[in-house]
């Protein structure tokens, strides 16, 4: 595996464990999911994995596909999928020139991306330590 | 401790155990160096955060919360020092004085400093910038 590919599978790693965490934690974010029903797929370069909200519960697996995604996320170029997890591309951007995909329900995606402000919130440590 | 904070150890103490699992799966070298060591290392930073790291014929492991018999327990009650140490703004030293060990071979703790060194290594141009 490639340097860039394993910090991109762990990047993408860092992004469910954060939602997760935030789900446990954060009662705006727990209102956010609570009605959203969305199984999400992410295919970068070699790499799959997958996040599952299920109206307030979420779930996210590694290294595998999960049936009936209503998105699909794909990526063939790994320094996009870096660029996006680090937030120096955001998604529209990235779907706009072609360099992210997206297929199914754009509705859930956009949602699912409106949740991505929480964890650039609560990495904010991380980003800027004291 | 804010609850950011909290957020924020919980999610890279976990990417971390992630990282080091991962990266047994291409690095031989890095597989050799964990041959013979077999120890289940539980931290315990602040009040609340707890989870561990087990490294078992040449795997490594990790989950959240209290493992069932740890051989080694590193307990942690500055938060913030702890959160400096995970995302490379203090090195191990600035724990001294400030970590409790419990159980478990001071040299084997070496050994499992060492192997995480690695782990650093391999992430540092990652932790280095902005998530």
């Amino acid at each position: 595996m490639e340097r860039k590919e394993f910090h991109a599978k762990v990047m993408f790693y860092m992004m469910c464990k954060s939602l997760e965490e935030i789900a446990k934690v954060d009662e705006d974010f727990q209102d956010e999911i609570e009605e959203f029903e969305a199984k999400i797929q992410w295919n970068i370069v070699n790499f799959k994995g997958a996040l599952v909200f299920d109206k307030g519960k979420f779930a996210f697996v590694m290294d595998d596909e999960i049936e009936d995604p209503d998105v699909k996320f794909i990526i063939d170029d790994v320094d996009i999928a870096l660029a996006m997890f680090k937030g120096e591309l955001d998604g529209p951007s990235a779907y706009m020139s072609g360099d992210l995909q997206i297929e199914g329900n754009l509705q859930a995606a956009m949602m699912y991306g409106s949740l991505s402000d929480f964890i650039a919130e609560y990495l904010e440590p991380i980003r800027q330590p004291e | 401790m804010s609850i950011q904070e909290k957020v924020c150890i919980r999610v890279l103490g976990s990417m971390i155990g992630y990282a080091a699992a991962e990266i047994t799966k291409f690095d031989e070298d890095f597989k050799n160096k964990l041959e013979g060591y077999e120890e289940v290392i539980q931290w315990k930073i602040g009040d609340d955060i707890a989870y561990y790291t087990t490294i078992k014929d040449k795997t490594i492991t990790s989950g959240d919360g209290i493992a069932a018999n740890p051989t080694i327990t590193l307990e942690i009650d500055d938060v913030s020092e702890a959160l400096n140490v995970l995302i490379g703004k203090s090195d191990m030293s600035a724990l001294i004085g400030k970590i409790n060990i419990i159980g478990g071979d001071p040299q084997k703790l070496l050994t499992f400093s060492l192997i995480m060194q690695t782990v650093r290594e391999y992430l540092e141009d990652l932790m280095n910038q902005e998530v």
